[in-house]
């Protein structure tokens, strides 16, 4: 088994775009005069050159991730390439329409924000399950600034796996490294502002 | 939501629908993906969790693993995929499928 340091993770932060001003986000605030800086085809250069490199998980963030109209063809980029792919939104923008991106490939989708999602959000995400909610307060750490940000390798081995036989055993599980996107700090996951794009 | 029943000889597992079970030719090794974590299974446990899909019982999980590392007694390789299951159930990554 090869110990070579690799990244698993990249997180691809696609937008500075959002409808949200969640008051703990990281997400620059004139964010508005900013476009978005890589083109689809940028992008999906991006996620073979990662996934060449060792990368097999991939969190599409932002910003809102929602609101890059090439959402579906970047996630349908990534399950080509067999990329385990997370949509970390607040849920806003999503419409019965918009759910096509779990159909492409993305698979759970991580709510941050989660005082933020409607009940008719509920209702569109419940229907591309998987799901999961994520209260802003529960998670750890900030947001990686850099975009794309490739995680380092694990550090801190875990012992999960367990050998059948004498013969096969002692291979321990490295966790992976933990998501660092979901924005956390204060807040308990309410919206500092109310939805609304200005600027 | 009630506490999910333990893993039996008659449950019948499944993975987890958030995780998803791939070979990574990088470390020769099958890795199972979940949300932002993911786990480097060494060759017996990703043996266990192929066979995690909803069809097969426990017993019948290791009655064939028991074939496949003869002569590994029954009853160990029954104790040790209970353990693991078990672990892998309390971490939410496989669910009894008649749950």
């Amino acid at each position: 088994m090869s110990e070579e340091p690799r990244p698993y993770t990249l997180v691809a932060e696609l937008t500075y775009r959002c409808p949200l001003r969640c008051v703990y986000c990281s997400n620059p605030r004139d964010f508005m005069r900013h476009g978005d800086a890589m083109s689809t085809d940028d992008w999906l250069r991006v996620f073979r050159e990662a996934e060449a490199v060792g990368v097999v998980q991939l969190n599409l963030t932002g910003g809102e991730p929602l609101l890059r109209d090439d959402l579906e063809r970047l996630v349908e980029g990534a399950r080509q390439l067999d990329l385990y792919t997370n949509l970390i939104t607040s849920g806003v923008p999503l419409t019965p329409r918009r759910p096509r991106t779990s159909h492409a490939g993305a698979r759970p989708a991580t709510v941050s924000g989660a005082s933020a999602v409607s009940p008719s959000t509920a209702r569109v995400l419940a229907r591309s399950r998987p799901t999961r909610t994520h209260s802003a307060g529960a998670s750890g750490a900030a947001s990686a600034r850099s975009s794309p940000a490739a995680e380092p390798p694990p550090s801190s081995p875990e012992q999960a796996a367990t050998p059948i036989a004498a013969a096969t055993a002692s291979a321990s599980t490295p966790s992976f490294p933990t998501g660092v996107n979901v924005v956390a700090a204060g807040g308990g996951g309410r919206w500092w502002r109310p939805p609304q794009l200005t600027g | 939501m009630s506490e999910p029943r333990a893993i039996t000889a008659e449950s019948r597992p499944i993975v987890a629908a958030k995780a998803r079970l791939r070979w990574d030719a990088r470390t020769s090794r099958h890795l199972l993906l979940y949300p932002e974590r993911g786990l480097i299974l060494n060759p017996t446990a990703a043996d266990v969790l192929q066979l995690c899909t909803g069809e097969h019982t426990v017993g019948a999980i290791v009655d064939r693993l028991a074939a496949k590392y003869a002569p590994q007694p029954r009853e160990t390789v029954e104790r040790e995929v209970l353990a693991f299951l078990a672990s892998m159930a309390d971490r939410g990554l496989i669910r009894d499928h008649d749950e």
